[in-house]
């Protein structure tokens, strides 16, 4: 026994041995790995770099040989391989965003793109790089352009001066200055609330001379009203920068001072997002109205207006309008009867944005489903049986005339209504003994749809049974 | 004696032989597809509700059952992955063969009942491709077509670059789509153009947010039950 016993400490030990040697990132391991930077080949070079990139921040103190290798070596695969590793690796910002600034100067324009990709890892400390960002907005390659200005949306703060610079010069600045702006102001609206000091300008771009303008900054008013982050958190008090934009927090309650000045700032942008509903162009009009659906009965102003666009609309302001009306709440349950009229829609795409609406009303839409169930209208049933599904155990109210539509003609009703029944998931002996009795039917969906529903009911039955 | 124990052993050797072939055989169907979604962090609980009940609708959609009923009489195979960080994929309710209306259903309300198995994490869009490649070669399904389905709202950030793992799945003949949701960051698109479609037909949908993906996973769906286009 104590023979076996030694035998696996010892089994262990050589386990350990080896993989501590195999795994480790020691300083041995991971210096001759950069040492193969110098003298292997170039497949060898690239699976180092990966391998680096690998450990992440235990590679730190090779960066100056990748930032050398980056400088030096002549081989495009491996520079690439570089610029990839100094992202993941993620450390020494005072040698690394320099030397990525440098690459974004590169001919080539992977490795442009690249290094403008990989400045995001370094947050505010790639402030630097800013102007060089700026400038690759008008690179000649649309990827290199992309990449910079994903990366300038994603740096929070620091980056939104430069950007509402490019916003303040008029149109004929340069040839490009209108495709510019368009990327500018898409990238103040990804920062979110971290840009909420472009509020007043983006407010007068919505109503600018050019449509495009317009469109652009309506869709950036909405991103950064409809930020969840909401400022509030100390760290502003430590970092100069964070005082403008405050840090985000979802605690609203603790610092009422920013909150209320957000929701002032949400009040200026819900107003101009109810003035851009009447834009003469559609797109901005239609922009403007899914914006609502962000700010709940803050849409409820244009209520009117809103159902107007839902029964006269186009099919996607159609859809739009519903979904900004089943956010509304409690002030908005009057629409239901035309939510439940928008389930015969001729276009698809809406007849599911109504269901989705019903979805969300719950129990308030069952008793209007079920008086527009007795019509039998063929543009409505099957809507309304899969509402029922959808609305789940709410629907409750609705299993007597789910009962009554398992006997019904059309052997795709059945089967909803079947379906609906287990989506409820009230096992009362009625149910399972309808659902029973329809296992003979001729048609194989609904013989599926019972059975489904049966194992359903079954599976709630044990469970309450259980905790009985 | 010994004639009949060499006998006997050939026999037993020669089922088991045979039963081998037999049950190793595949299963031929006109497309495989594995519809990868994202349930890292940036999904909340409502959109990821708004995706499963996105699915689930356009398998009950006229024409999806149209286009699948059209594909020869084998059907498609569709799995649905879900995905977030680099160690967190998981296969939902396996491979469901799909021939006809009922199936379409059947397959739609394990969908809308599917459960979140990942509770969120980071982003790995190679950890999802690479995953997805492994349940198309092991869900003994043979297709002319296979096709992952890749749906997202952000870049990756955790995991290999998608680049490299859409080029191991094309060299295996895998077409790889996109569905990106521009929500949060509005250069998306792109990114997944560059690094992460491809294949014979490859293509990519735009989706505003999450209220929008219903309308655009069925545009997908029919256009990739239906034959590529390129």
């Amino acid at each position: 026994m104590k023979t076996q016993i030694h035998k696996l400490l010892l089994l262990f030990y050589l386990i350990f041995i080896i993989f501590s040697n195999v795994f480790a990132a020691d300083y041995p391991y991971v210096k001759k790995k950069a040492e193969i930077l110098k003298v292997g080949t170039v497949e060898e070079k690239i699976s180092a770099v990966q391998e680096l990139g690998r450990l992440s921040s235990n590679a730190n103190f090779v960066i100056p040989e990748l930032i050398y290798s980056l400088r030096n070596d002549d081989s495009h695969d491996v520079k690439m391989e570089i610029i990839r590793a100094l992202e993941r690796i993620g450390g020494q910002a005072n040698a690394t965003v320099p030397a990525l600034i440098e690459a974004l100067g590169n001919d080539d324009w992977q490795i442009r793109w690249a290094a403008a990709g990989a400045l995001t890892s370094f947050g505010k400390k790639s402030a630097m790089a800013v102007p060089e960002l700026i400038t690759l907005l008008r690179d000649s390659n649309e990827y290199v352009k992309n990449a910079a200005i994903s990366t300038l949306g994603k740096m929070g703060p620091i980056s939104v001066a430069a950007m509402m610079d490019e916003l303040y010069k008029s149109l004929d600045y340069a040839d490009d200055q209108l495709y510019v702006q368009i990327l500018c102001t898409r990238a103040l609206g990804a920062l979110g609330s971290k840009a909420m000091i472009a509020v007043p300008l983006l407010v007068e771009n919505s109503r600018h001379d050019n449509a495009i303008i317009r469109l652009e900054s309506v869709i950036a008013l909405r991103k950064i009203g409809g930020d969840d982050a909401m400022p509030g958190e100390i760290g502003w008090l430590a970092e100069p920068d964070e005082m403008i934009w405050p840090k985000g927090s979802r605690n609203e309650g603790n610092f009422l001072m920013f909150a209320e000045a957000k929701q002032m700032v949400i009040y200026t942008i819900v107003k101009t997002l109810l003035f851009s509903i009447s834009d003469p162009d559609p797109k901005v009009s239609y922009s403007a109205i899914k914006g609502l659906a962000n700010f709940g009965n803050k849409a409820l102003p244009v209520k009117d207006q809103l159902v107007n666009y839902m029964n006269r609309g186009t099919p996607i302001m159609r859809r739009v309008a519903i979904d900004v009306l089943s956010n509304i709440g409690d002030e908005a349950d009057d629409v239901i009867p035309d939510f439940v009229t928008a389930l015969s829609d001729f276009d698809v795409n809406v007849q599911w944005a109504a269901i989705q609406a019903l979805r969300i009303k719950g129990k308030k839409a069952v008793p209007e489903l079920i008086y527009m169930l007795e019509y039998d209208d063929d543009g409505l049933t099957g809507n309304i049986l899969k509402a029922f599904s959808e609305i789940g155990n709410e629907a409750k109210g609705a299993i007597n005339i789910l009962l009554v539509m398992l006997q019904h003609d059309n052997a795709s009703y059945r089967a909803l209504a079947a379906e609906a029944l287990g989506e409820i998931g009230e096992p009362s002996l009625l149910v399972i003994d309808s659902l029973n009795n329809i296992k003979k039917d001729n048609d194989n969906n609904v013989v599926r749809s019972a059975e489904w529903s049966l194992k359903e009911l079954n599976r709630i039955f044990e469970e309450q049974d259980t905790n009985r | 004696m010994k004639n009949l124990i060499l006998k006997l052993f050939l026999c037993i050797f020669f089922i088991f032989f045979f039963n081998k072939i037999i049950f190793a055989q595949n299963i031929y169907v006109d497309l495989e597809l594995v519809l990868a979604v994202d349930v890292s962090s940036s999904v909340d609980e409502e959109e990821y509700q708004l995706q499963i009940r996105g699915v689930g609708a356009a398998f009950r959609h006229p024409d999806i059952i149209a286009a699948i009923e059209s594909t020869g009489g084998n059907g498609i195979a569709v799995a649905m992955v879900q995905w977030s960080d680099n160690e967190e994929q998981a296969l939902v309710g396996g491979w469901h063969i799909i021939k006809d209306a009922a199936d379409a259903a059947e397959y739609a309300r394990i969908i809308r009942r599917s459960p979140r198995i990942i509770a969120g994490g980071q982003t790995s869009i190679a950890g999802a491709l690479t995953f997805s490649i492994d349940q198309i070669n092991n869900n003994n399904i043979d297709s002319s077509r296979k096709v992952i389905d890749v749906s997202g709202d952000g870049r990756a950030n955790n995991g290999v670059h998608p680049m490299k793992i859409r080029d191991i799945a094309l060299d295996q003949n895998i077409t790889i789509n996109g569905l990106v949701i521009i929500n949060e960051e509005p250069f998306l698109d792109g990114y997944f153009e560059r690094g992460v479609i491809g294949g014979r037909g490859g293509f990519m949908m735009v989706a505003e947010d999450y209220r929008d993906y219903a309308a655009m996973i069925l545009q997908k769906l029919l256009r990739e039950i239906g034959m590529p286009v390129s």
